[in-house]
């Protein structure tokens, strides 16, 4: 029965894919059951220092983001969105927050996992996206929810010392406002345990997504879109090391025995953006069919690297807060176009690209904005074609799929002609 | 002098520099008659209060006081949000920024201000005796977006009249649709 399971990019489901299914289905369980015994509910932004909750037995985390883009996948994205555009918010707000607010203010209807739990405590950063610190605003107003902003300086270059300060002073403020909030004093041994579960899940997670570097590709990037939802979610837990070890395990023992996701694969793409999730399983059979595989993306490289490195970062030291506070710095969003680009050029080079489709996304302006001077840098700096389509990465309603495969097959002819003069 | 006249003034000095525009206001301050401005035709006496990120159109602020209504106050965030405090000259620039952060009027892009906002804006509409509030939304300003919803229902819940209107930049065009909002906007309102 389990060998017939599709997964959303179209193949057989692995069993990565099936223990996937089942630790996320458990810590949406856990975190509602933890709401329902009295626990504190903390809502995060994706990457304030989770690990710190973790010190907190108390505390469950919840991520709004996340849950948006469950929904989004499982095709409930303009249904939600509608819920807060009736509310009068704008159509042109990012559809992560559209989706969460029209389902929070739904009482969780129409969401696969009954919403989440109303938060005792908001957490939101500026640097990765100072939107959601609008987002979450809405719930402090509306239901009196106290929120906490972290002020994390833009990211240009290697983060500078009285920056990592800076932010490990907030950090402080951040205990002592969860100590009173709680009762209950931070454990910093078990925050650094669970700094220890995050380094050994990313590595492992490094070592999934390196598997692009493969001829053919062991993945496509549509399997990490997938599989980095606990990345966002279980951070700091023995869950997601062990997780992303049997991930990776189970990628290597694939290659060795030759299975490839596309193994007709012509055309090796990188993805720039967060991943259209209402089009997974739509897009990568099309592309299949043309021989066309996406094998890897910014938006999933980026996890475990800092400041423009495509290796991952190791913390060798034995201060979790100095750790936490560098980590500010991982993700595409909170760094500049030099950054950027220093990252994709590498990823480019390491992982054998043929061309990037660059997916200007209406909704996250953050990711998108430089996009235009990223590719024309990428196409002139490493010479291979490159491509920009317009999505939505949650709301159906602003994608059009012929358009975008218009210009994806017009980006496949490109490399071809380039192969064909080479 | 209406507030097409004093906005435009304002926005001429946008691209000028700061020697150039105490010159303009000098001259305007000169050459101008303080007597209360009356629109053409109008009868009524209406205030309002425009918020947003940058004025409206010029043909839209002409329409908003042919339509009988005066802009008594404004929480727009180029105009009164950004002078309406300014701190004391100190000699260190440091010194100045943080007070001009941390004491400016509270404003959706400034993001610590924002629970500050709601006071001041009643405050404002207190003061100035506003009958309505308009807001004028600036085209994709998410910040903007995010607050528009709420402040909304809580000015309507406190009786103030609300219009909520969206533009982009150097939007002069298809006013006719606005033009008839802004009437009925008017027309509800009591003297
Ligand atoms: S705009 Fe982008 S970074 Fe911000 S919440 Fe939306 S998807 Fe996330």
């Amino acid at each position: 029965m389990s060998a017939d399971k599709k997964t959303k990019t179209g193949h057989k489901k692995t069993k990565a894919g099936e223990r996937l299914t089942k630790i996320m289905t458990d810590y949406y369980v856990d975190l509602h059951k933890g709401a329902n015994k009295g626990k504190f509910v903390v809502w995060g932004a994706i990457i304030i220092p989770a690990e710190l909750l973790k010190g907190f037995d108390s505390v469950v985390f919840a991520v709004p983001e996340s849950h948006a883009a469950t929904r989004a996948a499982k095709a409930l994205g303009p249904m939600q969105c509608e819920k807060a555009e009736q509310m009068s918010y704008s159509m042109d707000l990012c559809s992560y927050a559209r989706i969460d607010i029209g389902t929070a203010f739904d009482g969780g209807k129409g969401s696969p996992t009954f919403g989440l739990p109303k938060p005792d405590l908001l957490i939101s950063n500026n640097n990765n996206c100072s939107l959601l610190v609008k987002w979450f605003d809405v719930y402090h107003r509306e239901w009196g929810t106290p929120h906490f902003i972290l002020d994390v300086p833009f990211c240009y270059e290697s983060q500078k010392k009285k920056d990592l300060n800076y932010i490990i002073d907030q950090y402080h403020d951040l205990i002592r406002i969860l100590e009173e909030m709680t009762g209950e004093k931070l454990d910093m041994e078990k925050v650094q345990e669970a700094l220890n579960y995050t380094n050994e899940a990313l590595k492992h997670w490094k070592r999934f997504i390196s598997f692009a570097a493969n001829r053919p590709s062991g993945i496509t990037a549509f399997d990490s879109f997938v599989q980095m939802a606990p990345i966002l979610t279980m951070r700091g837990t023995p869950e997601l090391a062990e997780h992303f070890k049997f991930l990776a395990d189970e990628t290597e023992e694939r290659v060795e025995a030759g299975i490839f996701p596309i193994p007709n694969e012509r055309y090796r793409l990188l993805w720039d953006n967060i991943a259209p999730w209402h089009q997974l399983r739509k897009m990568s059979s099309r592309l299949a069919k043309l021989g066309a595989n996406i094998v890897s993306a910014s938006y999933t490289y980026c996890f475990g690297s800092l400041e423009g490195n495509f290796d991952p970062y190791h913390y060798e030291g034995s201060d979790p807060l100095w750790a936490l506070a560098r980590m500010q710095n991982t993700t595409i969003c909170p760094t500049g176009l030099g950054l950027r680009c220093k990252a994709m050029s590498e990823a480019i080079e390491r992982i054998g690209i043929d061309g990037v489709v660059f997916a200007s996304n209406r909704s996250c302006k953050v990711y998108s904005l430089m996009q235009m001077d990223q590719q024309k840098y990428i196409s002139e700096k490493c010479g291979i074609p490159t491509v920009m389509i317009d999505v939505d990465h949650a709301d159906v309603r602003k994608y059009s799929e012929e358009n975008a495969f218009l210009r994806i097959e017009a980006l496949l002819e490109s490399i071809g002609a380039r192969r064909a003069g080479a | 002098m209406n507030f097409t006249e004093y906005a435009q003034i304002a926005q001429d000095g946008y691209f000028t520099p700061v020697e150039g525009q105490i010159q303009i206001l000098k001259s305007r301050l000169q050459e101008h008659d303080f007597t209360p401005f009356e629109a053409d035709g109008c009868v009524r006496n209406v205030g309002v209060i425009l918020s947003g990120i940058l004025p409206p159109p010029s043909s839209i602020s002409e329409a908003i006081e042919n339509a009988g209504l005066r802009v008594v106050g404004n929480d727009i965030a180029s105009l009164f949000r950004s002078y309406s405090y300014t701190p004391e000259a100190t000699g260190d620039p440091g010194e100045y920024y943080v007070d001009f952060y941390q004491n400016h009027y509270p404003c959706t892009t400034i993001l610590h201000s924002s629970d500050r906002r709601i006071d001041a804006l009643q405050d404002l509409i207190g003061e100035r005796k506003a009958q309505g509030f308009m807001f004028i939304g600036e085209k994709f300003c998410e910040y903007e977006y995010f607050e528009i919803p709420y402040l909304e229902k809580l000015l309507k819940d406190k009786g103030v009249n609300v219009l909520s209107l969206e533009f982009s930049i150097d939007d002069d065009q298809n006013i006719g649709t606005f033009k008839t909002r802004i009437e009925a906007f008017s027309e509800l309102m009591e003297e």
